[in-house]
């Protein structure tokens, strides 16, 4: 006890000195703090993208090879609906495989409804009729006609609801009803989200058309809220209405050329795969692109989707990486710095101590505390400093990095006067992004007891460097040199 | 010389045999001690008289161990304590030797009572019992109540030699080593630490005060006088060496 208040009260023979090297030291540790926490938050970005990339695969056109095909045969190519489609059989093919769980089939689509209001002609509705979701320019149909895309709905067919990734991701959730089975593949339900049934008085049970038939009402799902700003709405959803796969391929015929219906039977605008393990994962995606596909199909997983997001992700870590080593190491420099030149301001002390009893480790532990004392107290400082400054450093470091790679000007809207000019204008339009990207803009740094952790280790981490000194200096000491003068 | 002069061995509480103690300066060895045998007896008061760069402080320090030999022996009840292991060395300057320095050393920082309590915490003492015995000794230099708790900034030269005395007396040690203790304080008050010395002395305690000043003799039982790192004994030399001195 006697060389914890020793330790301590050393602190005040230097006062002003020691306050600045507090300061110093307080700022360092709030870096590397604010750093470790950031390196944690976005481990788990980077764990939840992973994660939800999982060992599910898309099985697609191959747009490449379209493109391609258009440079030989001319844009004609881009009439023929049957091109972007695939054979039901090739999912059969696809089953085979030995490493495969489960293929599901998708068809989406879009169909025109007079009778339903959709959320964007509810927006008109608001906002007099200059409300436009994302769409500047006029999109003209295959007859000249410009499309009205409030009177438009978005349909997918499916034919699992669990292999979809907006059920796994948990970005849809069920509220009322049930989900379909295969069982009900070609029966004319329909799962609808909560607000367009709202908005349209649809029920569990109800009714409703889709290119004159009746379907009904099976489920009722709510699409995770994306706050926006009033004038987008307040709020971003998706009201995708999900209906069996084998409905949609009757329901959503497209035209062809010379306005020819294609038959959809047979078909599908995409195959979802599941393999067994994340290993097979690559192995099965190269033998579908290389044994199964003419280059006209392509698998893949999402990671395209997701890398630029770990890509950002990663440039943030090494950003706040090297933050955190440049804190800590200028840390340690200032500790040692200033326990050199307490050590050598007292060594007619340390000659005293020596000479009056105390053993090598009596000296240092009196400094160890000395040390401690003042990384603590830069700890508690350090604390206050985090509060104020946390958010703000890590919305600039994410914010800079993801307007250093474009991000800012790839999600902004035009004509909107806001954060743009910050950096990154991440705050607003989430509507294109893929989920790490929202959980990343919405990054909020929380200070876990792991943190706390990592924080009094640091702390001592410190301190215990800052004693090295002292501590090889007090060894080599010899009393009689230094006691000999005064 | 002085071994075998020796009448009284059971009084004989510290001794030194062929000791020798050599430094390096500027590429030069420096022969700081040269073959000392002297025998310091229990309840005498000692007086090592040289002039400045003679050896005596080495001596000192040897005999505190706060420096090794390159050679000799220093005996210590039985014990020669250069052989030492260095936990012992640091046992034997906590509970055998008491140190006073010329410029009091005392920590600056802690109070008069905390520097008398300091070398009472290495043997574990416990709180009351320190400051309870640390009263006692600051009482018996002569140290007033009301500056107990003054920092030595705040203490006369005299006051501040007494605290080191106090501090030196804290683990009741056989032995007083003081180097130079009224160098750095008027005559007056010089005095009167070296009455407090003897008084110690007459106490049971061996003291060894090293000097220049000649005057300190007065009250030494023995007086040994050093030149060149050698040891003449005072009986026999005193007016030879006096005049080089």
């Amino acid at each position: 006890m006697p060389t914890i208040s020793r330790g301590i009260k050393n602190i005040f023979r230097n006062k002003i000195r020691n306050i600045a090297v507090i300061l110093v030291l307080a700022l360092c540790l709030s870096l590397a703090l604010m750093m470790i926490n950031m390196d944690f938050s976005l481990d788990n970005i980077t764990k939840s993208v992973k994660r939800k990339i999982g060992t599910r695969f898309d099985v697609t056109t191959n747009y490449e090879y379209i493109e391609e095909l258009a440079k030989k045969e001319g844009e004609r190519i881009y009439d023929n609906p049957e091109l972007f489609l695939i054979d039901e059989s090739l999912a059969d093919e696809i089953s085979k495989i030995d490493s495969i769980e489960r293929v599901s089939k998708i068809m989406h689509g879009e169909f025109k409804s007079e009778k339903l209001k959709s959320f964007e002609a509810e927006m008109r509705q608001k906002q007099g009729g200059d409300y436009v979701v994302a769409v500047e320019e006029k999109v003209i149909g295959e007859e000249g006609e410009e499309i009205d895309y409030s009177k438009m709905f978005y349909v997918m067919g499916i034919e699992d609801a669990d292999m979809i990734k907006q059920f796994q991701e948990g970005d849809i959730n069920l509220v009322e009803g049930n989900l379909f089975k295969r069982t009900d593949i070609e029966q004319n339900v329909a799962l609808i989200e909560k607000n367009f049934a709202e908005r349209n008085r649809l029920k569990l049970d109800s009714e409703f058309i889709i290119n004159n038939e009746k379907i009904k009402v099976c489920g009722i799902y709510e699409f995770k809220k994306i706050e926006q700003p009033e004038e987008f709405g307040g709020y971003w959803g998706e009201e995708t209405i999900y209906i069996p796969f084998k409905t949609a391929q009757r329901l959503l015929n497209r035209r062809g050329r010379e306005g020819v219906n294609v038959d959809m039977k047979g078909k599908a605008d995409m195959l979802t795969v599941k393999v067994d393990s994340l290993d097979n994962v690559q192995k099965t995606i190269n033998y579908i692109n290389n044994t199964l596909s003419d280059g006209r199909i392509k698998a893949s997983q999402e990671w395209t989707k997701y890398a630029q997001i770990l890509y950002s992700t990663k440039s943030i870590k090494k950003i706040s990486t090297i933050s955190m080593i440049s804190a800590f190491a200028a840390g340690v420099l200032i500790i040692l710095s200033i326990m050199f030149i307490n050590t050598r301001q007292r060594a007619k002390d340390i000659g005293i101590l020596k000479a009056i009893g105390a053993s090598n480790i009596n000296i240092s532990s009196q400094f160890l505390i000395e040390s401690i004392s003042l990384c603590v107290l830069a700890l508690i400082l350090s604390s206050i400093i985090i509060l104020a400054v946390n958010k703000p450093l890590s919305d600039f470091i994410i914010g800079q990095t993801l307007g250093r790679y474009g991000y800012g000007e790839m999600w902004f809207p035009e004509g909107i006067e806001t954060e743009k000019e910050k950096g990154a204008g991440y705050e607003l339009e989430t509507a294109e992004m893929s989920p790490g990207f929202v959980e990343l803009i919405n990054l909020k740094i929380i200070f876990s007891p792991q943190i706390l952790i990592y924080a009094i280790l640091i702390t001592f981490l410190l301190a215990a460097i800052g004693s090295l000194i002292p501590a090889y200096y007090i060894s080599k000491l010899r009393p009689a040199e230094v006691l000999r003068f005064g | 010389m002085d071994n075998n002069n020796n009448n009284n061995e059971n009084n004989i509480v510290l001794s030194t045999k062929n000791l020798n103690k050599t430094f390096k300066m500027g590429g030069k060895i420096v022969e700081a001690v040269k073959d000392i045998n002297i025998d310091f007896e229990d309840s005498t008061l000692i007086s090592i008289v040289g002039k400045s760069g003679s050896g005596k402080s080495t001596l000192l320090n040897l005999l505190g161990s706060l420096e090794r030999p390159d050679s000799g022996e220093i005996i210590f009840e039985d014990k020669n304590i250069v052989k030492l292991s260095d936990k012992k060395l640091i046992d034997y300057r906590r509970k055998d030797v008491g140190f006073v320095f010329q410029f009091f050393n005392l920590i600056p920082n802690l109070t008069a009572i905390e520097n008398v309590t300091l070398p009472m915490e290495f043997v574990k003492l416990n709180k009351e019992e320190r400051i309870k015995r640390a009263k006692e000794l600051l009482r018996k230099v002569d140290i007033e109540e009301d500056r107990f708790s003054h920092t030595p900034l705040k203490l006369s030269g005299g006051q501040q030699q007494r605290v080191a005395i106090a501090r030196a007396l804290a683990n009741d040690p056989k032995i007083i080593l003081a180097d130079e203790p009224t160098g750095n304080i008027d005559s007056e008050t010089g005095e009167l630490i070296v009455k407090l010395l003897h008084k110690l002395s007459e106490e049971g305690k061996t003291v060894i005060i090293v000097t220049h000043d000649a005057s300190i003799t007065k009250l030494s039982d023995k007086t040994y006088y050093i030149y060149d790192g050698k040891v003449i004994k005072k009986d026999n030399c005193l007016g030879k060496v006096k005049s080089k001195l």
